[in-house]
């Protein structure tokens, strides 16, 4: 991995000499974190974070048109995950995309965040909070669900603005987890799984209602399956909204929500279902401060006769495996000190009863900084 | 009541299939006034900061289907542009296509940067984009539409096409009338949005209420400019329907300078003519004499 780096390096600087400059819109941003948490003063130790202050993320990217036809879009990225050991580095978007090769369609081929759901469809840097909710970290993982395959999106139209998004990927990758590649081993999934019996296939459908220019609402219905190389089946169903209202330079009120349901079945064994959902509200106060509040939600699966569930890393959020309802609230304050950085300060309460029937309630704080610098592309809605 | 609905839907669908969209209402004015049969609309209502708009869905549907798009181009759009023609799929309107129509082309483009660097805050280094409140510049943006119709097959009269020409000129001369009064006095801006029209008028501007470009001013930096725009004499502020208010009231307080927050666009209804009269008058009336 690390020659990967020296390469893009080289190829980078190269480019950096010459003209050609122009015709790459280079990209570059970092997240930094400085965390603390109170868990290791009281019954579950093992489970806190790495308190103090890292650089959880660095993503490098370049983007350029190929041809007439297709755009290259390359991002690598440096993680030190506040959950995990060790650092490591890893391929984020390595894709052929083109908007001109069907008319009212968009294709991706290769590796590239899948396109369901809200927070899987944009970089970690662009979230509106820190850290994942619950639901998310149990599902996919602390950032987007990224693999290698094929996407394709077609604006449907209608009174209400309808698109579509299909998929279909290796499956190779699936939960963006903890467990990375060691140095000189092979790469493995981050679920922790061996290479897959099936593909990960995906569909969202999507609709926007406009109340004006500058507010409206987006929400879109979710469903992805796949099977792992174990033979557990995995399908999940979701619903997700945001609701923007923007005054000038910044987002007055913004409501973001994502609900998803998993099944899972296990080879020879019934299946189990569970659920979560987040709900965040930010209130825009001005150009430079906002307020947000997020409500997360997760019910896990009956776990009674599923002493191994734990094992494919399906339930456990932060090393702490839920036994029923699971929830936290988290405040932040968000300071945009530009519109290229932004700073944001947040306190999480987590409650739940995890599954050695030990009531878990802990509270964590965060203090961010986003920054990116050279051409990041405008974002989507 | 199904008929109603029926010919509601129908009038809505036919509206999202214009030949020709257009992200400011004043580039959509233009098109009606050189072909009134052509179906166009504008993305922006006239009311928003252009430079801070969302990538809604609802703009990538619209542009979809357009035949041209026009733009103004020199970097204004440019945080939600590009990615509602690329999601549009329409391969006409992205960058290079036929039908992508860059109204700026043809602009005598003020405050170049040849070397720019974010330090120095919200700049545009092709040039101020701001060159819609100039009657000079928008002649030059009537020549340029005139042309990227003709580019995508779209008729217009070439009748319609020199009155228009001659109703700015018309306009140019009207508006010199109306600033004579105030010609010899000093102005403000609170952003560098007035600076084609200062230089259309040969109007004085001593300076600005932002310290950087895009950047909320410091209380100290807004002190200073208030005592120096005492010491120049200076006659009013123009400032744009966006700028802030607090800080031009605070201004205010301090200078007991008058300030007038002209509306930049016209809005989707309006007549881009009427519309800078409009804005025209409300200057010279609030000129303190």
């Amino acid at each position: 991995m690390r020659l990967i780096l020296l390469m893009f390096l080289l190829v980078t600087s190269a480019f950096a000499q010459n003209n050609n400059l122009q015709l790459i819109n280079w990209f570059a941003g970092a997240d930094i974190v400085a965390s603390g948490d109170n868990l290791d003063q009281g019954a579950d130790k093992e489970n806190h974070l790495n308190d103090g202050m890292l650089v959880r993320e660095f993503e490098f990217s370049a983007v350029s048109q190929i041809d007439q036809t297709w755009q290259g879009i390359l991002t690598l990225a440096y993680h030190n995950e506040l959950q995990a050991e060790e650092e490591h580095l890893e391929v984020h978007e390595a894709m052929l995309f083109s908007s001109k090769l069907l008319p009212m369609a968009n294709v991706k081929i290769g590796k590239f965040f899948l396109g369901f759901g809200r927070l899987n469809r944009f970089h970690r840097h662009d979230w509106i909070f820190t850290e994942a909710p619950l639901v998310q970290k149990s599902f996919f993982g602390n950032e987007g669900v990224k693999d290698t395959g094929f996407e394709y999106t077609r604006l449907l139209g209608g009174a209400l603005n309808w698109k579509l998004t299909v998929g279909l990927t290796s499956g190779g990758e699936f939960k963006h987890g903890e467990a990375h590649e060691e140095e000189g081993e092979e790469e493995h999934d981050h679920g922790g799984n061996p290479a897959p019996y099936e593909p990960t296939r995906y569909l969202r459908a999507s609709n926007f209602i406009e109340f004006s220019t500058i507010e409206g609402i987006e929400s879109g219905v979710s469903y992805v399956e796949r099977r792992d190389g174990e033979g557990t089946r995995s399908s999940y169903a979701g619903l997700d909204l945001i609701y923007k209202k923007r005054v000038n330079q910044y987002i007055d009120r913004l409501v973001q929500f994502e609900v998803w349901q998993r099944t899972t079945k296990e080879m020879g064994e019934e299946s189990f279902q569970d659920l979560g959902a987040y709900l965040y509200f930010e209130k825009g106060l001005n150009r430079h401060h906002g307020l947000g509040l997020r409500f997360d939600f997760y019910l896990p699966a009956d776990l009674e006769e599923e002493e191994d569930h734990d094992e494919h890393g399906h339930s456990s959020i932060d090393g702490i495996t839920p036994m029923s309802n699971y929830h936290a609230i988290s405040l932040s304050y968000n300071y945009y000190n530009s519109e290229f950085m932004r700073t944001r300060f947040t306190l999480e309460h987590h409650n739940g009863v995890d599954v050695e029937e030990e009531e878990e309630s802990f509270q964590r704080a965060h203090l961010q900084f986003v920054f990116n610098i050279g051409a990041h592309p405008a974002h989507v809605y | 009541m199904y008929t109603k609905l029926a010919l509601l839907i129908f009038i809505f669908m036919s509206k999202l299939s214009a030949s020709v969209v257009t992200t400011l209402p004043e580039f959509a004015w233009i098109v009606h006034n050189l072909n009134p049969d052509t179906k166009v609309i504008n993305l922006l209502q006239g009311n928003e900061d252009p430079h801070f708009v969302d990538a809604s869905p609802s703009f990538v549907f619209k542009v979809a289907k357009a035949k041209l798009l026009i733009k103004n181009g020199m970097q204004l759009e440019m945080g939600w542009l590009p990615v509602v023609t690329q999601q549009s799929g329409n391969e006409a309107v992205q960058l290079g296509g036929k039908g992508h129509c860059d109204a700026s082309q043809n602009v005598n483009k003020v405050g170049v940067i040849a070397n720019y660097d974010r330090s120095m805050g919200d700049v545009h280094p092709v040039g101020n984009p701001h060159y819609t409140l100039s009657l000079v510049e928008m002649k030059s943006v009537i020549k340029t539409i005139a042309k990227c119709m003709e580019r995508v097959g779209l008729e217009y009269s070439k009748d319609k096409y020199t009155e228009l020409l001659a109703k700015f000129d018309a306009q140019i001369a009207n508006v010199k009338k109306l600033l004579k009064p105030i010609k010899m006095k000093k102005f403000m801006v609170y952003h560098t949005e007035f600076n084609y029209f200062l230089r259309d008028f040969d109007l004085i501007s001593v300076g600005s209420l932002e310290e950087v470009p895009g950047v909320l001013p410091s209380a100290v930096y807004l002190a200073k400019t208030a005592k120096k725009a005492m010491d120049e004499k200076v006659s009013l502020v123009l400032a744009s329907n966006v700028s802030p208010e607090r800080y031009l009231n605070k201004f205010k307080d301090i200078s007991s300078i008058n300030y007038v927050k002209a509306q930049m666009h016209p809005l989707s209804s309006d007549d881009y003519l009427k519309h800078y009269e409009n804005f025209i008058n409300e200057l010279v009336d609030n000129v303190s004499l």
